[in-house]
């Protein structure tokens, strides 16, 4: 849903087994009613949670798939069409330039957007006065919604009242009146610095903890060493907050890649659909186009792209692992 | 898979909680620091205070060319007109606060169920349970929309506040669920036995005596719901299309897209404040709660 959902972790060791094989064999029958009563209960007690998951996840998951199989329209029966719905969206050149735009705009955004969630980290990390103000304010964007924030911007930018080119245009950088919504290039520009005002506080606050969690000795240590800033950045700091790094990094990737509010309040994926992300695309077949069917498929592959970058993700960081 | 990648390292000690703290001590004095700090922290709240002030500006002042910087007098008409055609400012806030507050509800007590049966029961399929949820996490929401569309049409849901706030509620319990479970596990079990033997059962020992201990827990997956609920664009697009049901998101991009293409810019901002203002206010306010859950998404 939004950037919370993906934070949370699973925690494989702490799920416990369930009791059952290994039970002794001298289960009395008064035991195994409690233990049938414990199960009752917490089925019971899971019931709400489980209901809703099934009824707003798996069942909507399983016929995603079922429809990407189907002439799905609106009114009347669906009919069964094979593979041609993956056959149309992997031959569509929309497509590819929609896959195309997300990756460019994906690697831009997130290059930028981790480098300077680094730096703001180990600027603001130490103590200082007003160090909680500062924090606060660099997070408070992330708090704000995409398409809130995504109309702020349109609003701040816009050639008519935006302040931001009367500002370009006050300071000579560029002349007054200047549309930059007009250019693929500079649209993009606008949409990648409202992207990373909003995310990139998320990214920091991870790496502060990450870094928070260094033992103090290990700098110490490395100043007796006489390690200059650099040294001790690249040699002590990022080599300890490889886990926090790289959950930001799989964080802002994909949440990156799924972009769609920014695009639709920004830029209707204009100017000349030079800005449809494979959301939008997905967005605007089925909801634009009203191809049911159709647009499942594409989220299956969306799906499959997903896995792609959480599978490549999981690789690094086993083949960083492998090295000594 | 992402599984893997996010597991925690290792739990950490009340050693190297204490280790931490004696290194937040450590202090900048270096006054370029603070400068930038300072600077770049005005740069990030800017946008926000710009269109703050721009919601109090005249019509004249907001839709100016060039931009007026500073309203001459403030006024409070642009509140009144986001949407002079359909409902008032009013109707979209009250239609967010109520499916935020549904969606808080249903989350808050759907994953504090949810979260004390896996950590303090023992069932069958309780490791599939939690498997699916935590794996919804693999499944990006938006290419769940085409179907949920569906199925909120077979369920008569469509259009409905509540309808909306089951999806968010959903898409909540990876995260709910999660925090939830390992709040009730860092319960000491002593706590229990001891409400046990005072004559309570497991469960009437939930409201009394664990809820207390677990409220951090709660106040974070309640924050959590509130941001995702009051913030969430795409589904509400999606499945609310009559006017006066619109969210605030939603109403926003709708004034924006007004009669000829015109946009009112003082009455944009103003819906933009009403939308932006709360969560900020409320990060503000709530600033523990939120980074302690970051700190259990995490792992540290």
């Amino acid at each position: 849903m939004s950037h919370t959902a993906v934070l949370s972790p699973p925690d494989p060791a702490a799920t416990r087994a369930t009791p059952g094989g290994s039970a002794p064999s001298v289960a009395r029958s008064g035991r195994s009613r409690r233990r049938r009563s414990e199960g009752l209960q917490g089925w019971a007690l899971a019931a709400p949670a489980a209901i809703l998951i099934a009824l707003f996840f798996v069942l909507p998951f399983g016929l995603t798939i079922w429809m990407s199989f189907f002439d799905w329209p609106t009114f009347g029966m669906p009919a069964p069409v094979g593979l041609d719905n993956y056959t149309g969206v992997l031959s569509d050149p929309k497509f590819g330039e929609a896959v195309l735009f997300t990756v460019s705009y994906t690697v831009v955004a997130s290059v930028l957007g981790i480098l300077l969630s680094l730096g703001l980290a180990l600027l603001v990390r130490p103590k200082f006065a007003g160090r909680t103000a500062v924090r606060a304010l660099l997070f408070a964007p992330v708090t704000i919604g995409f398409a809130p924030a995504g109309l702020l911007w349109l609003s701040m930018a816009n050639a008519r009242t935006g302040v931001l080119p009367d500002l370009f245009a006050k300071l000579g950088l560029a002349p007054g009146g200047t549309d930059w919504f007009a250019e693929p290039t500079t649209t993009l520009a606008v949409v990648v610095v409202m992207t990373i005002w909003k995310t990139v506080g998320l990214a920091m606050l991870v790496l502060i903890t990450g870094m928070d969690s260094i033992p103090p000795e290990v700098y110490e240590a490395a100043k007796l060493d006489g390690a200059r800033a650099w040294t001790t950045l690249t040699r002590i700091t990022l080599p300890l907050i490889v886990k926090p790094l790289s959950l930001v990094i799989l964080l802002t990737v994909t949440t990156t890649f799924l972009a769609f509010d920014q695009f639709y309040t920004m830029t209707k994926g204009g100017p000349d659909g030079s800005t449809v992300t494979v959301v939008y695309y997905l967005y605007n077949a089925a909801f634009v186009a009203l191809n049911r069917g159709y647009a499942a498929a594409v989220a299956v592959v969306v799906v499959l792209i997903m896995a792609i970058i959480s599978i490549a993700q999981v690789q690094l960081q086993r083949g960083r692992k492998a090295k000594p | 898979m992402t599984a893997q990648t996010l597991t925690p390292t290792a739990a950490a000690s009340p050693r190297r909680i204490r280790r931490s703290r004696i290194q937040a001590q450590d202090r900048s004095r270096n006054p370029a620091r603070i400068v930038i700090a300072i600077v770049l922290a005005a740069l990030f709240a800017f946008p926000i205070v710009w269109t703050t002030v721009g919601a109090f500006k005249s019509a004249t002042e907001a839709n100016a060319s060039p931009p007026v910087w500073w309203p001459s007098a403030f006024t409070l008409e642009n509140f009144a007109k986001l949407d002079s055609s359909g409902s008032s400012l009013l109707g979209y806030v009250m239609n967010s606060v109520a499916v935020t507050s549904m969606t808080v509800v249903i989350t808050t007590v759907a994953a504090v169920l949810a979260g004390y049966a896996l950590a303090r029961y023992r069932f069958r399929g309780q490791n599939v349970f939690f498997g699916v949820t935590i794996g919804m996490l693999l499944v990006p929401y938006p290419a769940l929309l085409v179907s949920l569309f569906t199925v909120m049409v077979w369920f008569g849901l469509t259009n409905s506040l509540f309808g909306l706030a089951l999806i968010y509620a959903t898409f909540q319990m990876p995260f709910a669920i999660y925090m939830m479970r390992n709040s009730f596990e860092s319960v000491p079990d002593e706590l229990i036995e001891a409400a046990e033997l005072d004559g309570c059962s497991k469960f009437t020992a939930l409201p009394r005596v664990i809820l207390p201990l677990v409220a951090p827990g709660v106040v974070t997956v309640a924050l959590f719901a509130f941001l995702a609920a009051w913030n969430e664009f795409l589904a509400a697009l999606v499945l609310l299309n009559n006017n006066p049901s619109f969210t605030l998101p939603i109403a926003l991009v709708n004034a924006q897209n007004g009669p000829l293409n015109t946009i009112d810019w003082g009455a944009l901002q103003a819906g933009i404040t009403v939308t932006m203002l709360p969560c900020v206010i409320l990060f503000i306010l709530l600033q523990r709660y939120y980074v302690s859950g970051l700190v259990a998404g995490t792992g540290k």
